[in-house]
């Protein structure tokens, strides 16, 4: 969203971070295939899922600290798992994270990291090797694993918790609640196409993610910057509700108060008009009016209202928003 | 006996996330018998709105399912239909009682300590046999769940509550020979409302008497008395047959402001029922006050199942007096209650003595009336009484109406059946296959005893076969 209006609904920017690396995948690809979105940080790692080209929302807003909030946002996961989850051999198992106690050992930091035991088995590409090297050793010996073992422990546990979160993601889709009988027989099982890669360490992790998940790994030489990327090119997008009742003889809108005089003669299409003309219009006066004719319906719902055994009127709910996507302008990256 | 099996399958299936209630919320706002009529697209759309805005979905005690459609073979157990199950089944019927299923598995791997199935369209009016829609019932969502959960985790031994307004005569026939699912079902009064059945005297058949119990209210019973009936019917009665599974076919007009019912129920009067009844999966019935009753109610039956204080819960226009029994009433409902405590105490002796003094064959014909569809229905129905199990059943069925006119033969073996009864009633299917005694349009024989499942069509002589 522009600036200025950001200013006036600074919790619409919530997880604008995240989204950004949706963004930034989106502007990666631009196609319409089904994209397991990985954003591998240093703390965390963020998942997102694009399926057949639209990022996916989160059908109850974003979740913050566990708490449903109504600022619609994409369907985002985060794990604590990261390049610089600390390792430690508690007595039985190896731990990854959840905690960061500073950088790589390789950089510095002062305990082994997933991002070491990938410098060890990509023969020392990062930072200082020798230190990857030491901390490793250091964990390997207590827990009674070679170097090269505890390495590629380390790969496998990282891998098998992000393949399934994703797994899990999915399922959580397929079980979104439906309350219509096409949406329960129309929904069909979906599978990725591909794994796009955000983040330094996506490279590292992502083909073999891909591969678990039997499916295409996207490593692009933006990958470290799709972030920043998104947040470049990824256009303004606005949604809208409309709530109309004929009996009332108006209609209310979640934005910015707006009520108005509803036609009692109305049907569904009449609603759609008038939440499609006013989501133009807010675009146009929030300064994003190229971008008003990028519009999709997510909601459309009537009801009758029935007193006694006649109708006495409708009811009818509309979604609309500018759809998310990219800037005019921006044809996508050399591949 | 509920804490039993509930123990029992903590054991079984470790506790881990036992404590929650399922849920799967399935109004099918796409679907409606015709636009003003009670069954419509918004009926749970009120409900809907108060539920999600109380925030219900997101407690932690809540855990939310999506419905899957039922298999033909889900409903092959239950019903013969004419002509065929897609008919009578339509992808709304297949997703209501698929909506039952998802919860009963949930139920049984562990996931949930209980649940409910908040679907429509309803079925407890669907008979064994289904001609057309009947009571907006096309297929009954309860048997459908219990005999899935009988074939697939074995169990044996289920009681249904139908706490619906109108007699649950759907499931009453269904489970009218079956000795070991309890079927116990409180009504208005079946004199002044649909379908006019549900009288003390209905008790079940010869070999399952007793295990069928009907409580006709007066017009205007209210929480007072229809927990009484609870209290000192109900509950002692399941505490003594002690099943492994109680259903609750959790129909909502007994509310003070439903259309087409004349009770003085309450929200909170379903709550405290729910609460004290237990069920370990509620289904959703009937109730038509969209508005002003199916809210709170589906709210009071949600908090009670999940433990939630639902004290503070009440309609707008809530008045505790309005809720005080008639004394002449209690009274009137104290004998009912006797009358059918002694008839289940007596179950075994009864069974026991009609298995000496009946013959081989006990008959009896109904007929049957389809009021959503006008289809009129004449019904012979046989029960092979056997000495060693609750014998095998077929039914002469020949039904009327806007569909035309349509005759059927049907041969039903029950899960517990002896191996005797099993061999001959396979038999009586081919012996019926080859030479039918008169013309009938479809055979059927609904093999519990192997959940296997044939229709057979005299006209174009091909045969469809349903098994797992």
């Amino acid at each position: 969203m522009p600036l200025e209006v950001s200013l006036r609904y600074p919790c619409e920017t919530v997880f604008s971070g995240p989204a950004a690396s949706v963004m930034g995948a989106f502007a990666l690809t631009m196609d319409q295939q089904t994209s397991v979105v990985v954003d591998i940080g240093g703390t965390t790692t963020d998942l997102a899922l694009i399926l057949g080209g639209k990022p996916l929302y989160a059908s109850r807003g974003a979740v913050l600290g566990g708490h449903y909030s109504h600022v619609r946002s994409f369907a985002l996961r985060s794990l604590a798992l990261g390049g610089d989850s600390a390792l430690r051999w508690n007595g039985e198992i190896i731990s990854i994270g959840p905690d960061r106690l500073g950088p790589a050992a390789c950089f510095g930091g002062p305990v082994a990291t997933p991002t070491d035991a990938i410098n060890y088995l990509e023969g020392g590409k990062l930072g200082r090797p020798e230190l990857s090297a030491q901390a490793l050793k250091s964990i390997a010996q207590q827990a009674g694993l070679t170097v090269e073992e505890l390495a590629q422990e380390v790969i496998r546990q990282v891998n098998g918790r992000l393949v399934a979160s994703i797994k899990d993601m999915f399922k959580t889709w397929e079980q979104e609640p439906a309350y219509k009988i096409w949406e329960i027989v129309n929904k069909r099982k979906v599978k990725a196409d591909l794994v796009v890669g955000i983040g330094a360490a996506a490279g590292s992790f992502v083909p073999a993610l891909a591969k678990q998940l039997g499916c295409r790994a996207l490593v692009h030489q933006y990958s470290p910057v799709a972030n920043a990327l998104g947040a470049a090119v990824a256009r303004p997008t606005l949604s809208l509700l409309l709530h109309a009742d004929t009996r009332q003889r108006a209609y209310h809108l979640n934005l910015e108060g707006i009520s108005g005089e509803f036609n009692p003669h109305s049907q569904l299409e009449d609603a759609k008009k008038l939440a499609l003309k006013h989501l133009q219009q807010i675009a146009r006066e929030r300064g994003m009016g190229r971008y008003a004719d990028r519009y999709e319906f997510f909601l459309e719902e009537q009801f009758n209202m029935i007193r006694g055994w006649s109708t006495t009127g409708k009811q009818f709910d509309v979604g609309v928003q500018i759809a998310p996507g990219v800037i005019d302008g921006f044809e996508g990256v050399q591949p | 006996m509920k804490k039993k099996s509930q123990e029992r399958q903590a054991d079984v299936l470790g506790t881990g996330s036992a404590g929650q209630t399922g849920l799967v919320f399935f109004p099918a706002f796409d679907w409606a018998i015709s636009p003003s009529h009670p069954e419509r697209e918004e009926r749970l759309l009120y409900t809907r709105d108060q539920i999600f805005e109380e925030g219900v979905m997101d407690l932690p005690q809540i855990r939310q399912y999506q419905p899957r459609l039922a298999d033909p073979i889900d409903i092959a157990r239950v019903h013969f239909c004419v002509p065929d199950i897609e008919t009578q089944a339509t992808e709304a019927h297949r997703i209501a009682a698929g909506g039952a299923l998802v919860i009963a598995d949930a139920l049984m791997k562990g996931e949930i300590k209980n649940g409910f199935a908040l679907v429509r369209p309803p079925g407890h009016h669907a008979m064994r046999v289904v001609h057309g829609n009947r009571g907006f019932c096309n297929i009954n969502n309860e048997p459908i769940m219990i005999e899935y959960l009988r074939q697939k985790y074995g169990l044996k031994r289920v009681a249904i509550v139908d706490t619906d307004v109108h007699h649950g005569d759907g499931t009453q026939d269904i489970y009218w020979h079956d000795p070991d699912v309890l079927f116990i079902s409180f009504h208005q009064d079946g004199r002044t409302l649909y379908p006019g059945s549900g009288f003390t005297s209905e008790t079940g058949g010869p070999l399952a008497r007793g295990t069928t119990l009907n409580v006709p209210l007066p017009p205007g019973t209210t929480d007072e008395g229809i927990l009484f009936v609870l209290d000192k019917l109900v509950l002692p009665v399941l505490e003594e047959f002690q099943p492994e599974l109680v259903v609750n076919s959790a129909g909502q007009d007994n509310h003070y402001s439903d259309p087409l019912a004349n009770m003085s129920f309450s929200a909170r009067g379903y709550a405290l029922l729910n609460e004290k009844l237990s069920p370990d999966i509620a289904v959703l019935e009937g109730g038509y006050s969209v508005e002003t009753a199916l809210p709170y109610v589906n709210l009071g039956i949600i908090m009670a199942m999940a433990g939630i204080d639902y004290s503070n819960l009440y309609e707008p226009d809530y008045n505790e007096n309005n809720f005080r029994e008639d004394p002449a009433n209690i009274k009137r409902l104290g004998e009912i209650v006797r009358e059918l405590s002694d008839v289940f105490q007596q179950r075994h002796e009864l069974v026991k003595a009609a298995r000496q003094t009946l013959g081989p064959l006990f008959q009896r014909n109904r007929h049957i009336y389809y009021d959503t569809d006008q289809i009129s229905e004449k019904q012979e129905e046989s029960l092979k009484i056997c000495p060693d199990c609750p014998g095998y059943l077929f039914i002469g069925s020949e039904a009327v109406g806007p569909m035309g006119r349509h005759r059927v033969y049907c041969i039903s073996i029950p899960l517990q059946s002896c191996p005797r009864c099993q061999r001959e009633a396979r038999d009586f299917y081919l012996k019926m296959r080859r030479q039918p005694p008169k013309s009938y349009d479809y055979l059927y024989l609904q093999d519990r005893a192997a959940d296997h499942y044939r229709q057979y069509d005299y006209g174009s002589q091909k045969e469809r076969v349903t098994h797992s």
